[in-house]
């Protein structure tokens, strides 16, 4: 064949090659930034100062251009002077795997900059507990909202026009507009979240709930199904896997609005963490507190997912995502 | 009304296969039980049916032109055509899943309007509920009708266990074979205990062997249980091998051109595939339905009935009354346990 059998397409994957394949596509990137941040003459475009030498405005640890430093040098040894001192180095913006992760750890054991600041354990709380809010409001309306659109052609022809204007209008353009009717705490915060999510959702519920099998309702009104049991018979758990696939992403879509949402108003949160740590230039901080975000995002997703596979144990397009 | 429809059968043709005899040739205990299913009391009742489909440019197709045929209590019969004939329309006006443009479908007496959960439909594709397990499949239409769950329940287990499927009961549709499901899909519509069973090409998706299994599975259950079956197939010997009539219909429109009495004898199995009453009736439709000599002049003036609505509630006093007999035999039948009408058939054996 000449071709290794992974490689066909639509081929199914052997558990442990699953396996591999995962942990590649974290260990990859990974691996990319060890190589950029270790093997100097691979990147490095700037000069760590180890010794300033004659050079005033030049400190230990300070960075500049390559070619900057090498005009300092020249002019240093020119006037007859000590030249300046450094070793190859990546930009402030760009720390190594190790510092980030010596960081991750140190975020957490470090106590709050002020005294009646918060921990960083405390951030990250209060920014769980705005998308939770966000989310719970959005699908409280969304959800059902969405499949009575997905399965009465004129409700959706009533919210779906609308909904779709709506949903082009960027959540954080209702900054300020929720900031003067929430007050600057968390209401506008959730409600930016809520702008994000619920237009969305609508629309992806209604779509996924007109997918259904058209022969299923055909099948339950040959049986003497009427009106209401129609839709809580059959259309809702029907359509009851795919809305949790659905519920899945948009929890996804939630987080990505959480840093706009937490800007306005106040500044609170993992954003507080990552704006204060940013002006201090502290960036390996930055980047363990955006790991978090992942990091937890896609813990909850890999926990739903589980918890899917348990609720839904008749599901077979489930079956088929994860082998 | 089914003797008006032979007219156009050529009784005097000659077979195209020699030697065989007429189709219309019956032996005595076959026409013996004829003239008891003629006897008994007509469940459904089609009348000059029209169906026109109107295009997306406002052109309108004729698909069924003035079909008229009637089933009795009891009765198996199935409908062949050409593809594009409207068997599948036809049945699917039968289920109440689409409106006929003019004419009329009585179910004893009264007229059909919308799906009910005294027809009882079967798909060619299963259409079990994923989400369910085959026992709550089958207790479906129980449930949706009022039944308690108890009484449900029980009742679906009568009905998978005549199917042989009790060992499955906590299974999902998906793990299940499809002449499983399709059993499962049978029971399913015969747990509301309909008064006619309409099936739809149910086992165009089985194989060979698997569907052989299943046309033996279903004349054992229709022996047993007292159901009028209206079967859509494409396949002439499934037909000759289930029906006591078929209703042979032609293309573009759909029409009949006959409805056969099969003079093959009860119980039948496939080893009367080679019998004379077989091949003679099978010589009969592959005349009807792949030579020009099949095709007759069209019946009855197209249209000549305008829309029957049927929506309306109209109960002239015979359908009324047509409907309280039945009301009382089902009420009769209800005293009994479950699977009240189960009763002996022998009156379908020769």
């Amino acid at each position: 064949m000449g071709q290794p059998r992974w490689l066909r397409i639509h081929h199914p994957l052997s558990p442990r090659a699953r396996l591999t394949f995962g942990l590649l596509s974290f260990v990859l990137p990974v691996t990319l930034w060890c190589l950029i941040s270790y093997v100097p003459f691979l990147w490095h475009p700037d000069v760590r100062i180890t010794d300033p030498g004659s050079v005033s405005y030049l400190d230990v640890g300070s960075t500049l251009p390559r070619a900057g430093f090498a005009a300092e040098v020249a002019a240093a040894r020119a006037q007859g002077q000590a030249p300046p001192r450094g070793v190859a180095a990546n930009p402030i913006y760009l720390p190594t795997p190790l510092q980030v992760f010596a960081a991750f750890y140190r975020a957490f054991s470090t106590p709050p900059p002020t005294r009646d600041g918060p921990w960083l354990h405390q951030s990250l709380w209060h920014s769980i507990q705005v998308i939770f809010w966000g989310y719970v409001i959005s699908s409280a309306i969304g959800v059902p909202l969405g499949v009575l659109c997905g399965a009465y052609a004129p409700i959706a022809r009533m919210c779906e026009p609308f909904i779709e204007f709506f949903r082009y209008l960027p959540a954080p353009a209702f900054g300020a507009l929720a900031v003067a009717i929430l007050g600057i705490y968390d209401g506008p915060k959730i409600a930016i979240i809520v702008i994000g999510t619920f237009f969305q959702q609508v629309l992806i519920i209604a779509n996924t709930t007109r997918k259904l099998d058209p022969a299923l309702l055909e099948a339950a009104l040959t049986l003497g199904t009427r009106n209401r049991q129609l839709l809580t018979r059959v259309v809702v758990p029907g359509v009851l896997p795919e809305l949790y696939r659905d519920q899945r992403v948009l929890l996804g879509w939630a987080w990505t609005y959480l840093i706009v949402a937490e800007l306005i108003g106040t500044t609170s949160g993992i954003t507080w963490f990552i704006t204060q740590q940013a002006r201090y230039q502290h960036f390996a901080n930055v980047y363990a507190a955006i790991a978090m975000i992942g990091i937890i995002g896609l813990g909850t997703d890999m926990v739903l997912a589980a918890f899917g596979r348990r609720l839904f144990p008749w599901d077979r397009s489930l079956a088929r995502v994860t082998g | 009304m089914n003797d008006a429809h032979r007219q156009g059968s050529p009784a005097g043709l000659a077979m195209p296969t020699a030697g065989l005899p007429s189709y219309l040739e019956q032996s005595a205990p076959v026409r013996e039980r004829f003239a008891r299913l003629r006897a008994r009391e007509i469940i459904l009742t089609v009348s000059h049916l029209d169906k026109r489909f109107t295009g997306a440019r406002g052109q309108s197709t004729l698909a069924l032109q003035d079909v008229c045929f009637q089933t009795h209590r009891r009765e198996f019969l199935c409908v062949v055509g050409p593809s594009g004939c409207g068997k599948s329309t036809l049945i699917r006006i039968l289920a109440g899943l689409e409106q006929h443009s003019a004419g009329q479908v009585l179910l004893e007496g009264r007229p059909v309007s919308g799906p009910g959960s005294d027809r009882g439909m079967v798909f060619q594709g299963y259409t079990l509920f994923p989400w369910l397990t085959v026992k709550k499949n089958v207790m479906f239409g129980l449930e949706v009708n009022g039944q308690g769950r108890l009484q449900a329940e029980r009742e679906a287990l009568q009905w998978l266990d005549l199917v042989g499927l009790t060992k499955f009961a906590e299974a999902y549709p998906h793990q299940l074979s499809g002449g499983m499901k399709q059993r499962v899909a049978i029971v399913r519509a015969l747990a509301n205990q309909p008064r006619i069973l309409l099936m739809d090409e149910p086992f165009g998706a089985l194989d060979a062997q698997t569907r052989a299994r299943m046309q033996a599975h279903l004349q054992e259950i229709w022996r047993k249980i007292d159901i009028t079956i209206v079967f859509i197939t494409h396949d002439l010997d499934e037909a000759i091998l289930l029906a006591d009539r078929i209703l042979v219909l032609s293309a573009h429109p759909g029409r009949v051109q006959e409805l056969i009495e099969v003079p093959v004898p009860r119980r039948r199995s496939l080893a009367q595939v080679i019998t004379p009453e077989f091949l003679a009736t099978k010589a009969r439709l592959e005349e009807l339905i792949y030579s020009e000599q099949g095709a007759h002049e069209p019946g009855g003036p197209a249209g000549a009935e305008e829309d029957a609505a049927p929506g309306s509630e109209e109960q002239d006093p015979r359908a009324a009354s047509l409907g309280r007999a039945a009301q009382a035999l089902i009420e009769e039948q209800e005293q009994y346990p479950v699977l009240a009408r189960m009763t002996d058939v022998s009156d379908n054996v020769d």
